[in-house]
């Protein structure tokens, strides 16, 4: 077992059109991950890889059954495609896009929870490399062939230390149950704490990796969840840690939203 | 705009105090990314 995917997930590309996410689409169909279509608004009739596009994400839900989206909508436009989909009875959302304005995040978390728990949408990400379960499917930008099939779940914030991990466990012969991104943005879809709760219940995985980063009380809210809910895996949980403080100063510099403090 | 999130303004969102945080928590802590590998082949070892 896996988590959130596995090869039977049937997947929408939204924005499909685009230079990147025609890329990383046949990246995606190469590793067996069961693409059934795209969406992109006035688009619709073209064929992108072979895979038919529609112009909504209802469409497309009507005529192939998806279960998960993949979102590469350009920023501005990218929080009213993840409303889409939830609101299109999507299960899974990954949002891939970096850039999305904080408050259009808001506005996003706020229409989730118009819906009861059971049928609101999954969401992880935005600016995150995506989610893979190793041999079954690939939701995402990542290089597929440096995660070996086993049993540690991957959750990190930053894309580039998921892969490191990933590689350097194959390199030790260990393998992933599932990896998944939850974004380096200061508001995301899906935190450490949530999909911790996921690796818990799941069998097949028996030891979790946290790789956390400066920034943000997610690591010491998953640190309280970990003490008090954790159980099975609690001795196998490693976070790794970015322990350059200044390593991201750039982006600071060119956060927009007027959030720069000075680092201690 | 990269890793908007990686801003320290509060207490505890420094990397050295989220480690603290943790390994009070019982979490083991690789002390760089580059022994991610390592350490969770020590405790896979340890636990098996």
């Amino acid at each position: 077992m896996s988590i959130l995917i596995d090869q039977d997930t049937r997947v929408i590309v939204q924005g499909i059109t685009g230079k990147m996410a025609r890329f990383h689409t046949a990246d995606m169909l190469a590793y067996g991950t069961n693409v059934v279509a795209g969406v992109v608004p006035g688009k619709g009739g073209q064929t992108v890889e072979g895979l038919p596009v529609f112009d909504t994400v209802e469409e497309a839900v009507a005529q192939t059954d998806a279960e998960a989206s993949l979102v590469f909508v350009p920023p501005p436009f990218a929080a009213d495609s993840i409303m889409e989909a939830a609101d299109a009875g999507i299960k899974y959302c990954v949002c891939i896009t970096d850039g999305i304005p904080a408050q259009d995040m808001i506005q996003v978390k706020r229409y989730m929870y118009r819906y009861p728990k059971d049928r609101r949408m999954v969401l992880t990400g935005p600016n995150c490399a995506g989610t893979i379960s190793p041999g079954k499917a690939l939701l995402g930008i990542m290089p597929g062939h440096i995660y070996l099939p086993g049993h540690v779940g991957i959750i990190g914030r930053s894309g580039t230390l998921g892969y490191e991990a990933a590689a350097q466990l194959k390199a030790h012969g260990v393998g992933v149950s599932t990896s998944v991104g939850i974004g380096g943005d200061p508001i995301n879809g899906s935190s450490f704490k949530d999909l911790l709760q996921r690796f818990e219940e799941d069998d097949d995985t028996h030891i979790i990796c946290m790789i956390g980063e400066i920034g943000g009380p997610q690591e010491a809210e998953a640190a309280a969840y970990i003490r008090d809910h954790v159980k099975k895996t609690s001795r196998g949980i490693c976070g790794g840690f970015n322990r350059a403080e200044r390593a991201h100063d750039g982006p600071c510099w060119r956060d927009n939203l007027g959030l720069w403090r000075k680092r201690k | 705009m990269g890793h908007a999130g990686a801003i320290i303004s509060a207490f505890g969102e420094s990397a050295s105090e989220k480690v603290e945080i943790l390994s009070a928590a019982g979490v083991t802590v690789a002390p760089n990314p580059a022994v991610i590998g390592d350490t969770i082949a020590d405790v896979l070892k340890e636990v098996a």
